[in-house]
């Protein structure tokens, strides 16, 4: 459904992203996780249309991706920038459904429903910055879901949450995925969330990036904060791909700041 | 808290009593032709302002003034949105813009008077002219410093040009555009007063400067004690204006301050 084929940017004489490839399935849940640093924000940009890259295309059902496309939702890292905080939740949710043919009616239900699908119903007089954080990013989920895309996009959603609300907002979101059967590409700094989360996991390497590996998740579904992190396969997993990461240049960097 | 709000609130009207009272008491026995006691000047203006001038003398003026502010709104923020959405443009007419922004507006009167006569179209012109700036240089500040996310939000999900200008850009810069509003009402006032004490045969300027030729001192003083209140009540009507429609910046800047302080 989704095909990234060559893709490179440079800024000037800088290369952000060297080549990547990878595929999506209609239907499938993606992680792409890659050292911090390492132009996943710009890849996702690439991918959804806002940024030109500077070599190879972005294809989606064969068609090159030139501009924002309609199939795609785009959920940002910052939800405090990303929502307007001048516009109620309710009318955050609906700005994007103006100008589609649709009635009041039928934006109200659109709206309505995408609310009701993140729990937060009773919540749409509110202004976004009257809510948590976690309830915040819930809303920016409402409005992508009340866009009705093929595509769901993610660009480090829940990287500002704190550890409780973020478990809970990737078993909503898991949820909603399996409810809607859309397609999702996650992009994440965090190796088990992309582990717990995804169908299969795109591992980048350090600038200039490149696809270090493509693992297959094979953890059963539905997944479970405790039972999926208990087994032996997530544990594999997660090293797996931890000792992919901290192997590269950037990873060894993080780490030293971090010791 | 409530305690200390009463005390303000008891200073905010004790004050200015106070001072009236000073005014009246010190000014009482007064021979001087040009402080006359103030219960004279309450005379006049009791004569002059109501309400016997206010058609030919305070309607004219408020609607110059309005007039004025009303198209260097409108031009102010309709130019500056579109000057701040393109770099270039708005690089390139800093110099001039800054250059043309220093001119005294007062020095444009006699252009005026050259271009549009005497009128009332002179005197639109020249407060149009002195202060559509703030208005236009706050309004693409404002534009500029919109966040890129809300503008790279706005593309991903293909709001319409309109919906994007007014329902994303223009609240986005409401908070700055409004320091330009307010900045552009006390100018509007000064060359609505200016212009009609160089050229007019009517308006409140007139009135003041027409009271002193004649030796009318109270008249004079009451034309600058109405000027006053107009200046106060007109700043006030925009501050409430602002809090209403701002409302939801207060909110939104409380509550970062709040996320700052206990980093979730």
């Amino acid at each position: 459904m989704l095909t990234v084929e060559g893709l490179s940017k440079s800024y000037g004489d800088m290369v952000a992203i060297a080549r990547i490839d990878f595929t999506i399935e209609a239907g499938e849940f993606v992680c792409i996780v890659g050292p911090s640093g390492c132009g996943k924000t710009t890849l996702l940009k690439c991918v959804a249309g806002l940024l030109a890259p500077s070599g190879g295309r972005v294809l989606l059902h064969g068609q090159e991706v030139l501009k924002p496309p309609r199939q795609m939702a785009l959920v940002f890292q910052d939800y405090s920038r990303s929502l307007l905080p001048w516009m109620s939740v309710q009318a955050n949710v609906g700005l994007p459904l103006h100008g589609r043919g649709l009635s009041g009616a039928e934006q109200r239900t659109l709206v309505g429903d995408a609310l009701a699908s993140v729990g937060l119903e009773g919540f749409e007089r509110h202004y976004p910055w009257q809510l948590s954080g976690g309830m915040q990013q819930r809303v920016a989920m409402a409005r992508a879901l009340a866009y009705q895309p093929e595509i769901l996009l993610m660009d480090e959603p829940f990287a500002s949450v704190d550890a409780q609300t973020r478990s809970d907002l990737e078993d909503l979101l898991l949820s909603v995925w399996r409810r809607l059967r859309i397609t999702v590409l996650f992009v994440t700094h965090d190796i088990d969330e992309s582990v717990y989360l995804a169908d299969r996991v795109v591992v980048l390497g350090p600038r200039p990036t490149t696809v270090d590996e493509v693992l297959p998740v094979g953890l059963p579904r539905p997944r479970d904060q405790v039972t999926t992190k208990e087994q032996s396969e997530f544990a594999r997993l997660r090293a797996h791909i931890y000792k992919a990461i901290k192997r590269t240049p950037l990873g060894r960097a993080a780490e030293q700041k971090e010791a | 808290m409530a305690r200390r709000r009463i005390v303000y609130l008891t200073l905010e009207i004790a004050v200015p009593l106070l001072a009236i009272a000073a005014w009246w008491w010190t000014s009482n026995n007064s021979t001087s032709p040009y402080f006359p006691p103030l219960s004279d000047i309450v005379q006049a203006f009791r004569d002059a302002w109501l309400f016997r001038h206010v058609p030919t003398d305070a309607a004219p003026s408020l609607a110059r003034m309005g007039a004025g502010y009303g198209i260097a709104v409108v031009i102010g923020i309709s130019l500056g949105m579109v000057l701040g959405l393109v770099p270039l443009i708005s690089r390139a007419l800093g110099p001039p813009l800054e250059f043309v922004r220093a001119v005294p507006p007062p020095v444009l009167i006699p252009v005026a008077i050259l271009v549009f006569g005497i009128g009332n179209s002179m005197k639109v012109f020249v407060i149009v002219a002195g202060c559509i700036w703030p208005i236009l240089l706050n309004t693409i500040d404002g534009v500029r410093g919109v966040e890129p996310t809300m503008l790279d939000m706005s593309r991903s999900y293909g709001v319409s040009r309109a919906r994007h200008w007014s329902r994303v850009l223009l609240p986005a810069a409401l908070p700055q555009v409004f320091s330009g509003l307010r900045a552009a009402l006390s100018i509007a006032l000064i060359l609505m007063v200016i212009s009609e004490m160089v050229a007019s045969t009517n308006g409140i300027g007139f009135y003041v400067l027409d009271a002193q030729r004649t030796f009318a001192i109270p008249e004079m003083w009451s034309g600058i004690i109405l000027l006053g209140g107009l200046g106060y009540t007109l700043n006030w009507l925009l501050m409430i204006a602002e809090r209403r429609i701002l409302r939801w910046h207060r909110g939104f800047r409380a509550s970062q301050l709040a996320a700052i302080a206990e980093p979730r």
